[in-house]
């Protein structure tokens, strides 16, 4: 409070990216990106039986960065829709994590494109993964007589009956052709459009007002962001529901889809504060960003813990519970063998650890405390996704085993590490450079003085 | 039958202005007075610093209210359901894995506590219920939760004197600075 920052102290043009400081990093990052897309291109085409162990390894990948990039749409629409001032100091941090949606959608091309190009069907390790897609391959090439489409053929062949209740959401194709919604992979490319206009149309609202000063932009800005919160919740639920739950299409839950976006929105809070956190340190964002803002975003953080506690176990709760063997399927492999101890150290490093540190005040003002949290949370969501996703490998395509040897299961863990590490290396290299490209904070808004001086 | 005698409780300055307190409250506190308050129709964002409040020690009582509440709960389930009377209930196990069941209960008993002891010890703090206060003596006082500002400075701090305390209040732009008296 003793310190006023008055606006017209500060640059008008805003404050770059001091990139010369970065240069490493991004030619580090990227050089692991691109010698893990070439591994993993190769081990893409070669296929067989490394390909589908190594589609969980990148589906994982992809979903890290894509719950942490839709986390990011969720601060920027709620910032906007709640007309809130303390965060537009950091807000193009998260708006500058919205672009890049695109190297993303470029890289799920392996798991979501058909392959051979050209052929309309789906890749075989997609087939392996979705299980329901390669039953629906299966019929679709070899129907049963008296099947005049897909969806008779699930209802006569044996054992698909689930698939034929499921048809109208559970199906492929770019038309209609039998079901109520778009297809899967249609949805794909919704999903990605969706949540990517979002994104663009807040961005550029924020970069004309960096130009203009003019206070339209944050108008229109919370106007849209108020009918974009909706549509992002749908397309956040459903992503999560095609690309997560939709392993096992057996299973179900009504809770999936927050459960995701909770981890989701809380690892891109984390981010956030290790992005704002990195930039402080490297001199960035003097007389802009105090031990204020990193409070007010780890209390967000906080509560982020504690509605992905609420969520999560909730989820596990009622199942628990109920104990319907179709809902409990999804608990029973991850509470037996060696997911046992990962399902219980998640319930410590997801909730009880990052609760109890945050509580503090000064863990939270603190640049090195809150910066080590954050790390801990990425880690954690990390882990979350591990967890959803990866035992699902063992149920396609082992046996229920989590590997059927030794030489197998560390095959499959390097493969783990491998994808994350490409898409970490290309993430990184993109969000270094949607960084350099404009102001690191919205030097037009003219609320930006009332968030520079905030008091938490 | 009134007490004659009075005792002086202190000096109550009165402002007009939201800035001009806040500027005031700075500077009784540069002065180094210790028992003195301020009293203002609506909280003022940064009061706090610029009295030089130190930070309030209710959170810690609050984190043990809510330990206490979690461990109250998870012995008074575990105990009746597990140790004395093991009920089993949908073929769920009765012993130390069947926390999940407990954890709604922990949840609730941990947030009331919580609430609980925020309240007591915050009515305890400020030394709450009280039947009367010697600010209500005064006539101008009632417009503090009205449209005026007031800051108290009370004859128990030991920099307080009748005559240097009154023309320092008044020097800090003061509409008015009256002498507050107790009645025994």
């Amino acid at each position: 409070m003793s310190h006023h920052v008055a606006v017209n102290h500060l640059p008008p043009e805003g404050e770059k990216l001091q990139i010369t400081k970065f240069l490493t990093w991004r030619i580090v990052l990227l050089l692991v990106g691109i010698a893990g897309a070439a591994a993993s291109g190769f081990i893409f085409l070669e296929g067989g039986e490394q390909a589908n162990s190594y589609a969980f390894s990148y589906l994982f990948a992809l979903e890290v960065f894509f719950t942490i990039t839709t986390g990011a749409v969720f601060w920027v629409l709620l910032h906007n829709a709640s007309n809130s001032s303390w965060g537009v100091a950091i807000r193009r941090i998260p708006e500058v994590m919205t672009q890049l949606y695109l190297p993303l959608f470029v890289l799920a091309l392996p798991i979501f494109a058909p392959y051979p190009l050209g052929s309309l069907k789906k890749p075989e390790w997609t087939q392996r993964m979705y299980e329901w897609i390669g039953i629906h391959a299966q019929i679709a090439s070899n129907p049963p007589s008296g099947a005049e489409n897909l969806r008779d053929g699930l209802a006569l062949s044996h054992g698909t009956s689930l698939l034929y209740k499921k048809y109208p959401y559970l199906h492929n194709g770019f038309d209609l052709h039998g079901g109520l919604l778009p297809g899967w992979d249609l949805r794909v490319i919704i999903f990605f459009g969706l949540l990517f206009f979002i994104g663009r149309r807040m961005l550029n609202l924020s970069l004309e007002q960096d130009r203009t000063g003019a206070v339209g932009p944050t108008f229109r800005a919370r106007f849209h962001a108020c009918w974009m919160l909706p549509v992002f919740a749908v397309c956040s639920t459903f992503a999560s529901i095609d690309w997560i739950m939709s392993l096992n299409y057996t299973w179900f839950s009504t809770m999936f889809g927050v459960n995701v976006f909770a981890g989701g929105a809380l690892a891109s809070m984390a981010v956030i504060i290790l992005v704002v956190g990195t930039l402080v340190k490297t001199g960035h964002f003097r007389h802009i960003v105090s031990a204020e803002h990193f409070h007010l975003m780890g209390k967000l953080m906080h509560s982020f813990v504690i509605f992905w506690a609420y969520i999560a176990f909730s989820q596990f709760f009622l199942i628990w519970y109920a104990n319907i063997p179709e809902e409990t399927q999804f608990y029973a492999i991850r509470n037996t063998g060696g997911w046992w101890h990962f399902s219980l150290a998640l319930v410590f490093a997801h909730f009880a650890i990052p609760f109890v540190f945050l509580l503090k005040r000064d863990a939270k003002r603190n640049l090195n405390a809150v910066m080590a949290a954050s790390l801990f949370v990425v880690v954690v969501h990390m882990m979350e996704l591990y967890w959803m996703i990866i035992p699902e490998r063992g149920r396609s395509l082992y046996n229920f085993s989590s590997a059927p040897d030794n030489a197998t299961f560390m095959r499959d863990v390097l493969f783990d590490g491998l994808a994350f590490l490409t898409f970490l290396g290309i993430y990184g290299f993109f969000l270094i450079r949607g960084l350099a490209k404009h102001s690191i904070y919205p030097c037009g808004d003219p609320r930006l003085e009332e968030s520079v001086n905030v008091v938490s | 039958m009134s007490n004659p005698l009075k005792r002086v409780h202190g000096y109550l300055a009165e402002f007009s202005s939201v800035k001009e307190v806040f500027h005031a409250a700075e500077k009784v506190r540069h002065a180094g007075f210790s028992s003195w308050d301020v009293h203002t129709p609506f909280p003022i964002h940064g009061m706090d610093d610029a009295m030089g409040l130190p930070r309030s020690i209710l959170p810690r009582f609050v984190f043990v209210g809510g330990a206490l509440g979690l461990t109250t709960a998870f012995l008074l389930e575990f105990l009746t359901q597990v140790v004395i009377y093991p009920t089993v209930v949908q073929a769920k196990p009765a012993n130390i894995f069947t926390i999940p069941a407990f954890f709604p209960v922990m949840f609730e008993l941990t947030i009331l506590f919580s609430a609980f002891t925020a309240l007591f010890t915050c009515l305890v703090m400020m030394k709450l219920p009280r039947l009367h206060h010697p600010l209500f003596n005064s006539q101008r006082f009632g417009r503090f939760s009205d449209d005026k500002f007031f800051i108290c400075i009370e004859a128990r701090d030991p920099k307080f004197s009748t005559e240097k305390t009154k023309s320092f209040l008044s020097g800090l732009g003061a509409d008015s600075v009256e002498l507050v008296e107790d009645e025994l």
